[in-house]
């Protein structure tokens, strides 16, 4: 109980202090101090059109009164309004937020799909010519950014063999099923890539450790056979550090995400992000910064608080650090 | 304070000038790189390294590619079909959409915003201005008055009918707020009889519009806005044409006073009404049922039932997506995506070739020293191989230009005085001459945005100036700050990549060149960005604006390109281009009607857009 | 960015028992010998006589066409859009790319370092604020904080001119840099708080030496191997990063890194391979050496703690 409260109070100083970080670091350099109405509004506006949405959002009171005003209009579910393109920011998101679950999903899940059978044959055959090749292409996916990946994939499957779709459309499953998979195929397979490439190499090397320490060691002499040490102790042993891995690259899919979705021209929250910190559309940077933050926090602490009830020593191990 | 008022009026402006036709080249994720790789054998005599420039003989010259509108367009079409959808890609969003007065219209907004906006008159290809949602459009006897006539029975897709209180009361809202009041300043202004103030307490300033019935009234100009002296404006009609021009209903425009996020849903009394619209991602229109107009056969307008307008921001994206089958046509400026559709029978190109932007390097001639001097300009202006330019950074089918006038234009000229030829020897020469008044190195800057094609241009211009000795540094200036260091002058504006000055008039442009609008640098706002003040342009401006005598307007247009180009106030290098890729189902492209039987020109005031009314899909 | 340096070090593998030694030299033998070559064609371009200048431009009689020559004896790895030649740019590119990693990684080697230290070393309530700011730069993901920085950066240069000298180069080392602090904090923290109880640094502490004292003379020369390590891993994913960021319209203009290079020719790939192709072999190989020698590294100093 301690530790989780523990956890959640260092979530909640790291929320308030990125969010109100945020807040700042946008109104830094606005035309006109405490003027940020008119940056929002494109520079288009008139005086008074200007000092009405400095009103209405309290833009001109001191940032604290401000970040008070859009947190608590926040916690009652309304992100602000995007005065640039006349839309709520909830209205903005509503259809982009799917895209990004389902990249994020797939290729989370894909990249486990892949990567645990990998690794852990891997490690079973260790330093056979499986283990190499998979060294040798886990190494190479590491080192392919999508900047080099996602060039030749277009080429390939859509100018080449004509596949799939240059830009994806954001289909979902229940309207069609396999129009959703032809259109998320490409850049959930961008994402995926290098994602598989981390995650079995972190498997390899933990498993590796763990199949010599001494209880499998000592499993292994009993008489277990060695595809049950292998699958139930050797992984559920190491599926800490590959939880905790999933968590810290909750953050990377979202950088990922916003550069496939560019490549394919999908309209998701990275779009999102990338077109209004571009365009300084401040309510829709903000809030949309603080879902994301929060989403990838949460979900580290929902795997650590799991593993802490799954396994006690954690909670030890942890509180000491 | 005063300051901090100064500099946020600054930042107004900045988006106006958008509105009001200025693209940065540099605008946009543009995909403009050189295409044509020869076949051609080869066989060296030269290939010393490291040198900065090695020539390699060829056996066979390499064919220039010669652009040409694709006959299946023009064939004659069998009659048009009602039904079906299609899809159509831009590159960029508008900002502030859809409120007339506000958004800032780019080529792309025109696009979509008059499938549901109409406006008072258009272009025909005649080049004249035809009354559209107008019935007549009538100056008095010097054309200080112009009585508008309003078409009877068109009402707006919400109920609301379309009468002079309508049209008044957009025009208003339209030509007072700050991003069209640039261009209608020459309308005479009045206290608001109304009694609305601005936030200083003083009178609200309206145009000078009276009503005459329920269906006519006349608008009046005046220099300056001032009402006591009309100033004589023949060509006043041109402006209905533009975004100024076009209606929205009033009712709507009263519900986003109060709730701004009613401007998506925008009502207008267009071939199709508004279904959806997520910012920067689609805007779905659909049919409008009860639309005021038929085709000359009878058949009721429009023809296609639904229309999707995606943003594509890479149009080498959008070329891909209309070869895949993702989308069904698209316009696009970049000469290299148009040349990639040259003679392909399945996506046939519809080209707009005149009337169109020029792109040009423009100078501040505040800046002192070289900028200053005529013969350092025109010496940068003859070093530069256009040719070379277009051919690798152009997909090599743009025009070279030798003004900023493009073909078709009023005062356009095949020969202005200035020879684009590259002219190293000459330009060496005024150099040198200038060298004698001026000792030492030659030192010039040139800022771009950080855009792949325009770091390609500027690396290629510093190569050219360094033939002749000119020492270039090249700076990379932020897109959104590209256009404010512009209009105010700021101390890293000397030499800027841009592209500018479409229309089909000179008067269009007047506000560009005009010595009234070019304050001094750091001074406050000039939209005569390069700081023209020149006796001879500015006699012809107004002319070319005043003058009853079309043919006297004419030579006075002739005379400011002939004045710019002598001058060398700026370094010219080439005509935009638009083409119009489509699948071959859709037919029906560039044969818009206007109300009178005309057809209408496409791609006036903006290049590229064309109409959508016309637009049917051959099944067969 | 973290876990990518914790994946290489994962690799460890704690295997002195039965180690594929010839895979793995041949591995960080390559990288090492790659890595010689480009620096010493990349520091020596402009004397180097097979290389061409930066602008030098091989026309066909007389006309510059884009992409006129495919690979060949000509042009080595074929000419860009503009005629220029792939090869020199490449080399060129690997100056700029290679002074934008490694300022970067120095800048979050400094920072990021000198807080992980202290952190580890003073423990308490300095701790705790490190790890609230590491935590905080953490919680963002990393291209999202790079483009606010950056497109923040531009729109602070405009209003403070001071600032007008900082070029987009700068701008976008500093802002890898930044990024590349908290991973770098944390490596080092970890490292610290194992040091800080080793004889060593308890036998100095007791015989009543300063803490700056303790920290410089004792803790840092035995933070070396893991900090060269984590740099040297870093800096490949710090060049990945790069070109991402050009990617997204926020590269380095000139001299061209090779982010700048493959996003200017990526979609005329059907036209000129080479123009995409060569850059990002460049690019790929320089990541892979890297890595292939933190891997080296990593195994060779054992530091695996560090990464969790």
């Amino acid at each position: 109980m301690r530790y989780f409260l523990q956890r959640l109070l260092q979530f909640a100083i790291v929320f308030f202090l990125v969010t109100f970080g945020v807040m700042v670091f946008m109104r830094i350099g606005m035309n006109k101090p405490g003027d940020p109405a008119r940056t929002m509004l494109g520079g288009l506006v008139p005086d008074d059109k200007a000092a009405a949405v400095n009103k209405q959002y309290h833009l001109n009171d001191n940032l604290f009164s401000q970040y008070f005003f859009w947190l608590t209009k926040m916690f009652r579910g309304d992100f602000g309004i995007s005065v640039q393109q006349n839309v709520t920011v909830a209205n903005y998101m509503k259809g982009r937020v799917l895209v990004t679950f389902f990249l994020g999903f797939y290729s989370l899940l894909w990249a486990l799909i892949i990567a645990v059978p990998v690794a852990v044959y891997q490690a079973y055959r260790r330093d056979s010519n499986f283990d190499r090749a998979g060294n040798l292409f886990s190494f190479l996916f590491v080192s392919l950014p999508a900047l080099v990946l996602a060039p030749f994939i277009i080429q390939l499957f859509v100018i080449r063999l004509g596949w799939f779709p240059r830009i994806s459309e954001k289909v979902m499953p229940w309207q069609d099923l396999g129009a959703h998979f032809k259109n998320f195929f490409l850049p959930v397979l961008v994402l995926t890539l290098p994602l598989a490439a981390i995650f079995s190499r972190l498997l390899r090397a933990d498993i590796v450790q763990t199949l010599q320490s001494d209880f499998i060691t000592l499993a292994s002499a009993k008489g277990v056979p060695p595809s049950r040490v292998l699958w139930t102790h050797a992984l559920r042993n190491s599926l800490f550090s590959l939880l905790s891995s999933v968590g810290v690259q909750l953050g990377a899919i979202v950088g990922g995400a916003l550069v496939v979705e560019q490549y394919f021209t999908m309209k998701g929250m990275g779009a999102l992000l990338l077109t209004s910190i571009l365009s300084k559309d401040l309510f829709v940077v903000q809030s949309v910064t603080a879902i994301v933050v929060a989403v990838v926090s949460l979900a580290n602490l929902l795997i650590d608080l799991l593993y802490a009830v799954i396994d006690p020593r954690i909670r030890h191990a942890r509180a000491l650090t | 304070m005063v300051r901090n008022r100064q500099r946020s009026r600054n930042r107004i402006i900045v988006a106006a000038v958008l509105s009001l036709g200025l693209i940065a080249a540099s605008c946009g994720k543009k995909n403009d790189s050189g295409t044509i790789a020869t076949n051609a054998t080869i066989g060296e005599t030269a290939t010393s390294a490291a040198t900065t420039e090695e020539t390699i003989a060829v056996d066979t010259s390499v064919g220039d590619t010669t652009p040409a509108t694709n006959p299946a367009t023009t064939t004659p079409a069998p009659k048009p079909v009602p039904g079906g959808e299609i899809t159509v890609s831009g590159e960029a969003e508008v900002g502030n959409a859809w409120v007339p007065a506000a958004m800032q219209c780019d080529e792309y907004c025109h696009e979509r915003a008059r499938t549901f906006f109409e406006p008072i008159a258009q272009f025909g290809v005649d080049n004249k201005v035809h009354p559209y949602l107008a019935e007549s459009i009538t100056p008095n006897a010097d054309a200080t008055q112009w009585t508008i006539k309003v078409r009877p029975g068109i009402s707006f897709t919400d109920g609301t009918p379309l009468n002079a209180d309508a049209m008044i009361e957009n025009l208003q809202r339209t030509g007072t707020y700050i991003l069209i009041a640039a261009q209608v300043a020459d309308l005479a202004k009045i206290d608001d009889p109304g009694g609305a103030t601005n936030q200083d307490g003083s009178a609200k300033q309206v145009l000078k519009i009276e009503k005459g019935d329920d269906m006519t009234f006349t608008i009046f100009t005046g220099e300056g806005g001032d009402a006591s002296k009309p100033l004589p404006w023949p060509g006043f009609d041109v402006v209905l044409t533009s975004q100024f021009g076009l209606m929205a209903s009033p009712t709507w425009l009263k519900a986003v006073d109060t709730d701004p996020t009613k401007a998506t849903q925008p009502v207008g009394t267009g071939p199709f009404i508004v279904q959806s619209y997520a910012p920067h991602d689609a805007l779905v229109v659909t049919r409008n049922p009860s639309y005021w107009r038929k085709d000359k056969d009878g058949v009721q307008l429009p023809y296609l039932d639904k229309i999707t307008f995606k943003v594509i921001e890479d149009a080498k994206t959008a070329e891909g997506a209309l070869r895949s089958g993702d989308i069904d046509i698209f316009s696009e400026s970049s000469g290299t995506i148009i040349s990639d559709f040259e003679g392909d029978p399945e996506f046939p190109t519809l080209l707009q070739k005149e009337f169109g932007e020029s792109n040009y390097f423009i100078i501040d001639l505040d800046k002192p020293g070289p900028y200053q001097d005529a013969r350092v300009r025109c010496a940068l202006s003859m070093a530069i191989d256009r040719q070379e330019l277009i051919d690798l950074t152009q997909g090599g089918i743009l025009q070279v230009a030798n003004g900023l006038f493009s073909p078709g234009q009023e005062g356009y000229l095949d020969d202005n005085g200035f020879s684009p030829d590259q002219d190293i020897e000459g330009a060496k020469a005024l150099i040198a001459d200038y060298q004698k008044d001026h000792p030492g190195q030659i030192q010039v800057t040139y800022g771009h945005t950080a855009d792949r094609i325009n770091a390609q241009r500027a690396e290629l211009i510093k190569g050219y100036w360094a033939a002749i000795g000119v020492d270039t540094t090249i700076e990379v200036i932020p897109q959104e700050t590209f256009i404010t260091n512009m209009l105010l002058g700021a101390p890293n504006f000397f030499i800027y990549d841009i592209r500018l000055h479409s229309g089909i008039k000179i008067d269009q442009n007047n506000f560009w060149w005009n010595s009234r609008s070019a304050t001094k640098d750091g001074e406050g706002i000039a939209l005569n960005f390069a700081r023209i003040r020149d006796p001879i342009v500015d006699s012809n401006l107004a002319i070319a604006r005043s003058d009853p005598d079309p043919a006297k307007r004419q030579a006075a247009a002739e005379a400011v390109n002939r004045q710019m180009a002598k001058e060398c106030y700026q370094i010219p290098y080439s005509h935009t281009l638009w083409g119009t890729m489509h699948k071959t189902a859709i037919q029906g492209l560039g044969e818009a009607t206007l109300p009178d039987g005309t057809v209408a020109r496409d791609g006036t005031d903006f290049g590229g857009w064309f109409s959508t009314s016309s637009l049917w899909l051959d099944k067969g | 960015m973290t876990t990518a340096i914790a994946a290489t070090e994962a690799t460890r593998d704690a295997e002195k028992v039965k180690p594929a030694r010839k895979q793995r030299h041949l591995g960080w033998m390559f990288g090492t010998a790659w890595l010689v070559v480009l620096s010493v064609c990349a520091l020596f371009a402009n004397q180097l006589p097979f290389i061409r200048t930066y602008d030098a431009k091989i026309k066909i009689a007389g006309k510059a066409k884009g992409y006129n020559f495919g690979p060949g004896w000509t042009a080595w790895l074929g000419t860009d859009n503009s005629s220029h030649d792939v090869f020199a740019r490449c080399i060129y590119g690997a100056r700029q790319t290679l002074i934008i990693g490694i300022g970067a990684t120095i800048i979050g080697l400094t920072v990021g370092g000198l807080l992980g230290v202290i952190a580890g070393y003073y423990r308490g309530w300095v701790d705790r604020v490190v790890s609230v700011i590491v935590d905080c730069l953490l919680a963002m993901p990393a291209l999202l904080l790079a483009l606010l920085l950056i497109q923040r950066t531009d729109q602070i240069k405009e209003t403070i001119t001071a600032l007008g000298w900082l070029t987009r180069t700068e701008e976008i080392t500093v802002t890898l840099g930044v990024l590349a602090i908290a991973p770098f904090a944390r490596i080092v923290r970890a490292q610290t708080l194992g040091l800080r109880e080793r004889d060593f640094v308890l036998a100095a502490r007791s015989l009543g030496a300063k803490s700056q004292r303790v920290i410089w003379r004792e803790i840092m020369p035995n933070l070396v191997p893991a900090m060269v390590t984590v740099a040297v891993t870093g800096l490949g994913i710090l060049i990945a990063a790069e070109g991402t960021l050009a990617f997204l319209g926020l590269g380095v203009p000139r001299p061209q890194t090779w982010g700048t290079m493959i996003d200017a020719a990526r979609d005329d790939l059907s036209k000129a391979w080479w123009a995409t192709m060569f850059p990002c072999l460049f690019l790929f190989l320089t990541v892979l050496s890297f890595n292939f020698i933190g891997d080296h590294l990593a195994r060779k100093f054992d530091i695996r703690e560090a990464a969790v």
